[in-house]
């Protein structure tokens, strides 16, 4: 039985310990905060542990470890209000597909005509800093900026994404790609802005 | 497909969302239409940005402290028997053709480059020399870094008769090797071409499967490419398994065991 206690916590530790920096970056940049982000990832990872027997091997412990996380902040997140849950972000914009299969017509809805303007930016900002990227990140609704953490820090697909944040797949990409726009257009304003400066 | 439609799929095409038969549409209006390419550049560049900007590093402590209470927490169950991975060729396949599509396209050219040898040497002392980024260093560094050690991940070379690609039709023998994060393409006439996947993707699913359309395909895996296709003169599909040449046949009836995960 100790063979076996020790064994299981070796594998737990070779799958989390790659994770790690990603999984702490993504709750910092969820609770904006170190001392709040180590306060999750620890508890995240406390939780992990404990639930690893629930865990099928072989199947993605990444987006595991990722919807893990992003339970434990948005739950200490409501705890931690005083008030009783806000009425939930409504975006008139969301195309809340319940079904799998997204349609055509549903994407390009998404590909708003805004975004048809000539790919004008300069190639990767180069006046912007990654404190810039960090900060039109904080700038999102959290209900945006989780989707795009969970995709650039733990590569989730929109399923795992979905089941995750608990919002169908159509929320998902609609958010991921809101999110993605926002972030294009402030890093763009603060690109045009640190021009002018410079 | 055209502009709207393929504008709409961008998003999934980057998130490796779209099936093998929707990104072939993708790939090929993008090596047509200049605009879409550009637009795709664009948001390819902008995800880029964004993960390269939200790396981080987890605090010592905080890991010797997660170690620790793991250590004395109560052990969790026996595992249950392992299952083979299920894996997702779609979300591998459209990384790597995006891959293979961008071949051609401003690669990364960097160093100098001498021989792989020489490189791969070089980039492990520049890591080891390297300090670790830190949050709001210069993303330009960081950069470095990430290629530098992509590099040292290329353990071995295959030699190819051609690669062709968008840009680069047929054009003679070539080496090239792969790690998780890209492949790195040698032409005889010494120019190189770093060839970067998606990164967050490529970490996950361990074979990289890419087609490129008209022109040939080749699938690698995060240890190198097994074999490179593509197609003869006469239009016939041929590749080579190890150092062994095979027909199409031969070579789409491998590309199927490896997309099912039977082989390694």
């Amino acid at each position: 039985m100790a063979e076996v206690a020790r064994s299981s916590a070796s594998d737990f530790e070779a799958l989390l310990s790659p994770l790690l920096d990603s999984l702490f970056g993504a709750a910092l940049r969820l609770t904006k905060n170190r001392a709040d982000a180590e306060d999750v990832v620890q508890e995240s990872v406390m939780k992990a542990w404990r639930g690893f027997d629930r865990f099928q091997p072989g199947t993605n412990f990444k987006a595991w470890a990722f919807k893990i996380l992003a339970n434990t902040f948005f739950s200490k997140k409501r705890s931690e209000k005083r008030e009783p849950r806000t009425a939930p972000l409504v975006d008139p914009g969301d195309i809340a597909l319940a079904a799998e299969e997204v349609s055509v017509e549903a994407l390009a809805q998404l590909a708003s005509p805004e975004a048809d303007g000539s790919p004008s930016w300069e190639r990767l900002y180069p006046a912007l800093v990654d404190d810039d990227v960090k900060q039109a990140l904080d700038e999102l609704p959290e209900e945006y900026r989780a989707p795009l953490l969970l995709s650039a820090l733990g590569g989730l697909s929109y399923k795992e994404m979905a089941a995750a944040l608990d919002v169908p797949v159509g929320t998902v990409m609609s958010r991921l790609f809101r999110a993605r726009e926002r972030v294009r257009a402030s890093l763009k304003g603060r690109d045009v802005a640190a021009r002018r400066g410079a | 497909m055209r502009c709207p439609e393929v504008k709409a799929f961008l998003h999934p095409f980057l998130d490796g969302e779209l099936q093998v038969e929707q990104s072939t549409l993708v790939v090929q209006h993008l090596e047509l239409c200049q605009p879409c390419r550009d637009r795709f550049e664009d948001e390819r560049r902008l995800l880029e940005r964004v993960r390269v900007a939200l790396a981080e590093r987890c605090p010592d402590a905080l890991r010797a402290k997660l170690r620790a209470a793991c250590g004395a927490a109560a052990p969790a169950m026996p595992l249950a028997p392992r299952r083979s991975a299920i894996f997702s060729l779609r979300a591998a396949a459209s990384v790597a053709v995006i891959a293979i599509l961008f071949v051609g396209v401003d690669p990364f050219c960097f160093f100098g480059c001498p021989t792989v040898r020489a490189l791969v040497a070089e980039s492990r002392d520049r890591v080891a020399q390297m300090p670790l980024p830190v949050a709001g260093t210069d993303a330009n560094h960081r950069h470095d870094v990430d290629v530098a050690r992509d590099l040292a991940r290329i353990t071995s070379m295959v030699e190819v008769p051609c690669l062709c690609a968008r840009n680069i039709h047929c054009k003679g023998a070539a080496k090239i090797g792969c790690c998780k994060e890209g492949c790195l393409v040698i032409f005889a006439d010494g120019q190189e071409r770093w060839i970067s996947f998606v990164k967050a993707r490529a970490t996950v699913h361990p074979w990289l499967v890419a087609r490129a359309g008209e022109s040939g395909f080749y699938i690698c895996t995060q240890d190198g490419c097994r074999f490179v296709g593509w197609k003869d003169q006469d239009g016939s599909l041929c590749g080579f398994i190890g150092d062994e040449r095979v027909n199409g046949d031969e070579l789409l009836a491998l590309a199927a065991d490896v997309r099912r995960g039977d082989r390694r």
